[in-house]
């Protein structure tokens, strides 16, 4: 059929979270997608007349996925108009995922900044879900403001989870924050890492990036077990429309995730 | 609900108004979403502010719409600007580069009877703008996919490309390389349909500046094909002349001159 | 399907003249083919519709510089300002309607029969690289129109200036992805099979087989050209080479004169960089519209709050870099096929070759 790559399932809301004041997760329940959904896929979604938006999935169930929204762009700043029970498109799952089943018995660090918690949250649930099979988890989450972190009612829960570290920080604080002030990359050198046996996946801003993982090589940590997920703009998800490339890849299908390795010659090169 | 539009003129001349007159077709399909609460072109009957969507043609010109535009805003959900006028200022903006008396001498019986400000400007200038569409006239084409995305609650989007690209996918030839004649669509913004170049017209620039538009290098390449700086200058000195990008460069090249 | 090389052992050169070109025509059109070919439309050469072969330019030449497109009186022309991609990959196409109930209805598009008459050897590169590209990445539609395509190329005995086709090993012979070429020598056309299907037409037309001394002209005439169409810089070790300059300030020099506006991307016949807008109806309907788009549009790269190239130095760049470097690690060939139309309709008249030239130089100037 033509335009099959582009069909859409309709998804059904059936949850909305707010987490800050731009920010808000969208439980979708949809069926038929192309294939199992794995940590670090991302979804296009599509807003009637609207257009569709790549949205990075933080929450992987069995029949519902969950996409966290930050309201920015004339799309996304849709989605704050939708409540629950309403019906959006939605195609994928696209783009590779988080290796972290080849990391078992490792150590996980997990570095995320603003929104770029979002797509490492599901390697939280996996772990989580399987912690027999993996060492220490360790989530560095920094944001702009105490205002700006999201998955705040979560955080007990991640620091339940056993033999795990949460770390939080934000650029400024406000009169109630008691955490740790500065950016996210403040927060690796006091950390104490089993460099051998330590896997890392690193998601937020790209100047975020670039610093985090210079640290952590400075720390000890070989390029080939550092992960990075890049954005770029996506406009088709399926290595068509040449929006998101970055030198010789195609972030939607190439990526988002990245080993360091491989995308170094690329990542940092000024406006590639 | 509907939504309540209202259409506002200033310094112009409802030409772009004429684009939704007609519209005919698709104006009956918007009855029904959208409701005319104030558009004198059409008709007399008033609705009660505050509006929802106002269209505002034409440039702030006179004291008295200094005034106006900012109640226009105060009672607008979404100030959207329409035209060359309201988004650059208009062929009137070309009074910016001279005395204001000079051209009302010429042009009224009894000057002194004329009360203007000494510039013609955008719409921008003086109060917040949620959306611009441009032209002159506007695309009616354009102002209604523009409708039609407030309609479901999207911020309106349209192209902000060269009009080149848009003249490629409609299959015309280009004008300035086997023709030999100049043409703005290499820094111009799209939207129009490219119908200078399609009728063999180099394009003027009624749109205005594109994004990242890059106006002096193509005045500079003007130069080199041999036009002369006025030649150059009457090129940009037009209906968006009041544009940062063309301004630059009728001020480069034409100065206070005519 | 179009094999590669030639089953020249089959059937090898066959020579007619005119009126056989004229019999291939009548062939294919009453074979039920919709043929696409040269036609001169305004002041440009285009690729439209013919219903004759006498629609086909023949008394015609084109005089053409960067910046400059002129078409005069003569016996040749080359490429005009479209190619075969506006066919197989239109520049603005519904892809399908999406009703307010998020249901969707797909497009029916009847089955199209394409015949290309006379494109040249750099367009036939183009089709194979957009296969590539395009087809084996899974545009439904580039492969609905390409699927019963027939292509018929004219071998370019005089390129033009803003040629380099030899020099990206794309023409000015054909080699392959083609189903039949011809060649115009001496008032005769020489005709080659370059597919099973091609071979089997030719058959039919039942032409002699070319002596010694014509296929000797048609080599000569065909490396004359070849010298013809190069620029000074070699395909091997071009990919590489370039990249070593990422990081060069020459990027800045080279878009000095660059207006962003895009039309070397538009003419290009493998750029292939589309963006899909919903163009919605009042709360009635949207149609997903797809339409060409440019890396050099300042929101090609744009994101909601960033933007990963916001100068024009930078999309400069990644435009000719995906064309010489980037292409090759993502498709096992180069992007350029050398046919000199983003030389050509550049408004400014940007030289690529220059450009790529200077590259070079400042790798070997500066890389050590």
């Amino acid at each position: 059929m033509l335009g099959k790559e582009y069909e859409f399932k309709i998804g059904i809301i059936k949850k909305i979270r707010e987490e800050t004041y731009n920010v808000s997760t969208f439980h979708i329940e949809v069926e038929g997608l192309n294939g199992e959904v794995k940590p670090g896929q991302f979804n296009i979604l599509y807003l009637f007349g609207g257009g569709e938006v790549p949205i990075s999935i933080s929450e992987i169930g069995r029949r519902r996925l969950a996409h966290t929204v930050r309201f920015t762009g004339t799309i996304t700043n849709m989605f704050r108009e939708l409540t629950v029970n309403d019906k959006i498109g939605v195609r994928g799952p696209y783009g590779n995922h988080w290796p972290i089943e080849e990391h078992q018995n490792e150590d996980i660090l997990i570095i995320g900044g603003g929104i770029g918690i979002a797509p490492l949250k599901p390697i939280i649930q996996y772990v989580k879900e399987k912690r027999s099979k993996y060492g220490k988890l360790i989530i560095l989450y920094g944001a702009r403001t105490p205002k700006d972190l999201i998955f705040k009612s979560e955080f007990e829960e991640f620091r339940k989870i056993r033999d795990s570290e949460l770390h939080l920080t934000v650029d400024r604080g406000d009169e109630k924050w008691k955490g740790n002030i500065g950016v996210v990359t403040t927060l690796i050198p006091p950390l104490k890492l089993n460099i051998e046996n330590t896997v890392a996946f690193v998601c937020g801003p790209e100047i975020m990036m670039y610093y985090t993982v210079k640290d952590l090589v400075k720390k000890g940590i070989p390029e080939t077990k550092i992960y990075i997920s890049l954005e770029r703009r996506m406009r088709c998800g399926i290595g068509l429309c040449g929006h998101c490339q970055i030198g010789p890849y195609f972030v939607c299908k190439d990526g988002p995730v990245f080993p360091y390795w491989k995308i170094k010659e690329y990542f940092g090169v000024k406006w590639i | 609900m509907n939504i309540k539009l209202a259409v506002f003129k200033f310094a112009s001349c409802d030409g772009c108004q004429l684009q939704i007159l007609n519209m005919e077709d698709e104006i009956l399909q918007l009855t029904g979403k959208i409701e005319i609460a104030y558009f004198m072109e059409a008709t007399s009957r008033k609705l009660e502010e505050p509006y929802d969507i106002a269209l505002v043609e034409g440039s702030i010109s006179t004291k008295w719409q200094e005034k106006h535009i900012e109640k226009i805003r105060a009672n607008s959900k979404y100030l959207i600007a329409i035209g060359a006028c309201a988004t650059a200022g208009g062929i009137q903006a070309l009074r910016n580069w001279s005395k204001n008396e000079d051209y009302s001498k010429k042009v009224y019986p009894k000057p002194e009877w004329i009360d203007t400000l000494a510039e013609s400007k955008p719409i921008s200038d003086y109060v917040n703008v949620d959306y611009e569409v441009r032209g002159c006239p506007v695309n009616k084409d354009q102002l209604l996919w523009i409708l039609s995305q407030l309609i479901i609650g999207k911020e309106p989007f349209t192209p902000t490309h060269s009009l080149c690209i848009q003249c490629k996918i409609e299959g015309n030839t280009c004008i300035m390389v086997a023709d030999g004649k100049p043409c703005l669509g290499p820094i111009t913004m799209a939207g129009c349909g490219a119908l200078c170049p399609k009728y063999n017209r180099g394009c003027y620039g009624c749109f205005g500046p594109m994004d990242a538009s890059q106006a002096e290098k193509l005045a500079e390449h003007f130069i080199n094909m041999g036009m002369s700086k006025r030649e150059v200058t009457l090129m940009f000195k037009g209906f968006t002349s009041w544009s940062k990008p063309f301004r630059k460069v009728v001020s480069k090249y034409g100065g206070d001159e005519d | 399907m179009h094999t590669r090389g030639l089953p020249l052992k089959k059937l090898g050169l066959v020579i007619g003249d005119w009126r056989d070109l004229e019999r291939l025509f009548k062939y294919l059109k009453d074979s039920g083919y919709r043929i696409i070919g040269p036609k001169v439309d305004g002041n440009v050469i285009k690729l439209k519709e013919l219903k004759s072969l006498r629609e086909f330019p023949k008394q015609i030449s084109d005089h053409q510089a960067p910046g400059y497109y002129r078409l005069e009186e003569g016996d040749f022309f080359r490429n005009g300002d479209d190619s075969p991609k506006k066919y197989l990959f239109p520049p603005k196409m519904e892809i399908f309607k999406v009703n307010r109930d998020l249901s969707i209805s797909f497009r029916e598009i009847e089955k199209v029969k394409i015949a290309f008459f006379g494109i040249k050897s750099c367009d036939t590169a183009s089709i194979t690289i957009m296969d590539k590209v395009l087809g084996e990445r899974g545009d439904s539609f580039y492969k609905h129109f390409r699927k019963e395509l027939f292509i018929v190329t004219e071998n370019c005995i005089k390129p033009g200036e803003n040629c380099f086709c030899s020099s990206m090993g794309t023409g000015p012979r054909v080699q392959s992805g083609f189903d039949i070429s011809f060649t115009r020598i001496d008032g005769k056309i020489l005709f080659e099979a370059g597919s099973e299907r091609g071979v089997k037409i030719l058959e039919k037309l039942k032409l002699p087989h070319a002596n010694a001394k014509l296929k000797k002209k048609f080599i000569e005439v065909l490396e004359k050209a070849a010298e013809k169409a190069k620029a000074n810089f070699e395909k091997r070790f071009l990919a590489e080479k370039l990249e070593l300059a990422i990081e060069s300030p020459i990027w800045k020099e080279l878009a000095e004169k660059c207006l962003g506006c895009g039309n070397c991307t538009m003419v290009c016949p493998t750029c292939f960089c589309f963006d899909i807008y919903d163009e919605v109806f009042l709360d009635e309907y949207s149609k997903r519209v797809r339409y060409w788009d440019s890396c050099f549009t300042y929101k090609h790269a744009e994101v909601a709050g960033g933007h990963f190239r916001p100068e024009l130095w930078a999309r400069y760049r990644q435009w000719l870099l995906h064309k010489f470097s980037y292409w090759k690690r993502q498709f096992d060939m180069l992007g350029c096929v050398g046919c000199g139309r983003c030389i050509t309709w550049c408004p400014v008249g940007i030289d690529i070759r220059k450009a790529v030239e200077k590259v070079l130089k400042w790798v070997d100037e500066n890389v050590r």
